[in-house]
């Protein structure tokens, strides 16, 4: 039992791909919505399940590489995951719980969303540039990761309209492709230590 | 390939060894990169196959949406609630049916004073027009008209009629930096004089031109036949035919009651309420001039206070004593007034229905306000004169509708005022009032608190001051000459002046509160 939770754990990084994927789609989902429903809201009320799904799978790149990740680096996964946390209970407050009165400017939920978006396109370009050094992620899984983090942040800060809209979609896919290429690796590796154990059986024999 | 396995494979096999299986590692992973990169052009050539299809079956839009890039990523939030200003020239506060009056016809105003909180001692900190826009635009008190520039010859010679000084920032322009689009109707014609940049910090603007002396069209033939049926005399004759010369050469041509100037201004606003409604969180002034002299309203509104008169026209007043004119002309004078009133009345619920029919007031906080009265020959005096600060001049009103519903049909005696204009929205907002504000937040009056108490307030007219507190009000030139004192308790309506029996009383308010509250000895021009 304490073997599979620990392989889930250690797994559970490739849930970057899908949790990337719904947000990289989310413009289209805010237009179909619009379109059907007449209003964003619809698709905004299921929103929160692309920030948990690359929360869940944050921890488990952080987990494969914690004991040897550094200051900044645990700085960059803080503010992802605070960030992260902000979006979700943001999304929660305002299309679930209806947290914001419409009649105040403050409106926390909103608030701690687009705040939320920004610490995670911090955290997510301090984690991305700081963890090649650990070497478990692959260099060109993280390095298109970068480049989607940054998109992110451009267009986090304000609306950029059909610009900013593919810039969103680029950082949903910047988490995808990490959450790809840990499969991919992984996939080398299992290759990699079959092959290996067949070359030690040989020798031996 | 990571450090532990190639550390692994040199032990076992040597460099050399573990070189070869690097070099095939990366081989394979170029190969398999391609392999996926094929895959994905597979998806996605069977994507938009797919996306064809639908759009062949008729789900043309639905693949649109697919296909196409959205403009909209962001949740929309946060500020919501738009504002709308409704300022009111001229209005006195007795000629609303919610503040007591049995005759007039104002349904749309009390229809909106039962859905609002009302403050019923409202008066402006100084006046008239220009003086009381500048303490509603800033939320800083005109008053006592330091540094007061007369900014070019033709201006008004009033003191502290002047621009809005460089300065001081505008409310405007503060809900600019919010994120506000900032929307502005008005025919107030002193504010399109050169100079004037009341507008500033405003998205959008529409000067109606042609109200009063506003310069707007060359006089002619048919303008000046007008002038022949109209009642020029008094003080301020000369004065009052130039407006009227103007006024007419400006109005040639009216025919249906929408050519008018009341019924322009709130049709106007209500064409930028749909604009705005697309460009939320807005804030929208509209400032009426109406009721303001000259009074030519459609003579249908004329016909419900005045009948039987015959003679020139009393279409303006002549600030000052008001013995020049016959009872009848005062009369009709007034009622003339009272019809354009009841014209403003009229439009103004034509704009209000329309931001209800567009569900605007659903998250609009309103606040609609006068900025000075009129007399018409209540103390022996009729337009707006400096020495005779009487309520039909010092009276106005002072609305604020939330959308919540919140302060509804209640009423406040709290001393409000034109300056109080701003820092009330940015309290209903939740933003930080700038620095430079003096007025107060009566937005919290809504919540059931209560303002820090004043407990008497002051205003300035030209060389002119007053001040009142729960007994007294008085009026005096700038420098404590020629004082009038009267007791509100017994005397609300200031008939009786006890200045020369009082001189304590009258020594108390010009020092303890007039001179107090303008930081020192006035200044004079």
């Amino acid at each position: 039992m304490r073997r599979l939770l620990s392989f889930l754990l250690k797994w559970s990084g490739i849930l970057c791909v899908p949790g990337g994927l719904l947000w990289a789609l989310s413009p289209t989902g805010v237009s179909i919505s619009n379109l059907a429903f007449h209003t964003p809201n619809v698709f905004w009320k299921m929103f929160w399940s692309a920030p948990l799904l690359i929360l869940l799978g944050l921890v488990g790149l952080q987990l494969r590489q914690s004991e040897r990740s550094g200051l900044l680096e645990k700085l960059g996964f803080f503010l992802a995951i605070v960030g992260l946390v902000l979006i979700i209970a943001g999304d929660i407050g305002l299309y679930w719980l209806g947290i914001d009165d419409i009649f105040i400017v403050t409106a926390p939920a909103y608030n701690a969303f687009r705040i939320g978006l920004l610490a995670l396109a911090v955290g997510s370009i301090l984690f991305a540039v700081t963890s090649p050094r650990e070497g478990v992620l692959p260099t060109w899984g993280l390095l298109p990761f970068v480049l989607g983090s940054m998109c992110g942040l451009i267009s986090f800060s304000r609306d950029f309209g059909s610009f900013g809209a593919v810039l969103w979609a680029l950082f949903g896919v910047g988490w995808a492709w990490l959450g790809l290429s840990l499969v991919v690796g992984g996939f080398f590796s299992f290759l990699r230590t079959r092959r290996t154990t067949r070359d030690d059986m040989a020798m031996k024999h | 390939m990571d450090e532990k396995t190639h550390l692994a494979l040199q032990k076992y096999g040597g460099r050399e060894k573990a070189d070869a299986v690097c070099a095939s590692t990366r081989r394979r992973g170029v190969k398999e990169r391609t392999l996926t990169r094929r895959d994905f052009l597979k998806v996605a050539g069977a994507g938009a196959a797919g996306a064809t299809m639908l759009g062949a079956a008729g789900c043309g839009s639905l693949a649109n949406s697919f296909t196409q890039v959205p403009d909209e990523y962001l949740p929309s939030g946060g500020s919501r609630m738009n504002v709308i200003l409704v300022i009111i020239d001229s209005l006195r506060r007795d000629h609303l049916g919610v503040y007591g009056n049995k005759w007039i016809k104002t349904p749309n105003l009390d229809a909106l004073a039962k859905e609002s909180l009302r403050f019923d001692r409202s008066h402006p900190e100084s006046l008239p027009t220009i003086l009381a826009r500048r303490a509603i635009h800033t939320g800083i008190r005109t008053f006592p008209f330091r540094d007061w520039q007369k900014w070019y010859d033709e201006d008004v010679n009033l003191w502290g009629w002047q621009p809005i000084p460089r300065g001081q920032v505008t409310l405007a322009e503060i809900l600019l930096g919010e994120g506000f689009y900032n929307l502005m109707v008005t025919d107030t014609l002193h504010q399109f004089r050169p100079f004037y940049d009341m507008h500033r910090g405003f998205h959008a603007f529409d000067f109606i031109r042609g109200q009063e002396r506003d310069y707007f069209r060359p006089p002619s033939p048919t303008s000046e036949k007008k002038m022949e049926n109209t009642l020029i005399g008094g003080p301020s004759a000369a004065h009052a035919e130039e407006i009227m010369h103007q006024y007419y050469a400006n109005t040639v041509g009216r025919q249906r009651e929408e050519d008018w100037f009341a019924p322009q201004v709130f049709t106007k606003a209500a064409e930028y309420l749909q604009m705005a409604k697309e460009s939320q969180p807005f804030f929208m002034l509209v400032d009426n001039y109406d009721p303001h002299e000259p009074w030519d309203p459609p003579q249908k509104y004329i016909d419900l206070y005045s009948d039987g008169y015959d003679g020139p026209e009393p279409v303006t007043s002549s600030s000052g004593p008001s013995d020049w004119l016959t009872e009848s002309q005062l009369e009709r004078m007034h009622a003339r007034y009272s019809a354009e009133v009841t014209m403003a009345d009229y439009w103004l619920g034509h704009f209000l229905d329309k931001a209800e029919g567009l569900g605007i007031l659903d998250n609009t906080m309103l606040i609609l306000l006068s900025d000075h009265g009129h007399a018409f020959g209540e103390h022996g005096y009729a337009g707006k004169v400096p020495g005779a600060l009487y309520p039909e001049l010092t009276d106005t009103i002072f609305f604020i509708r939330h959308p919540g519903g919140k302060g509804a049909g209640q009423t406040s005696n709290h001393y409000a005022s034109t300056h109080d204009v701003a820092p009330t929205i940015l309290g209903a907002m939740g933003l930080e009032r700038h620095p430079q504000m003096e007025g107060q937040d009566l937005s919290i009056v809504l919540d059931g608190k209560e303002p820090s108490p004043r407990l008497h307030f002051t205003a300035g007219y030209h060389d002119h001051v007053w001040a009142r507190d729960e007994k007294y009000a008085m009026f005096s030139l700038y420098n404590g000459q020629d004082p009038h004192l009267f007791d509100l308790e017994s005397d609300p309506k200031m008939d009786k002046d006890i200045a020369s029996s009082n001189p304590d009383v009258v020594k108390k308010m010009f020092e303890q509160y007039i001179i107090k509250d303008a930081g020192g000895p006035l200044p004079h021009y």
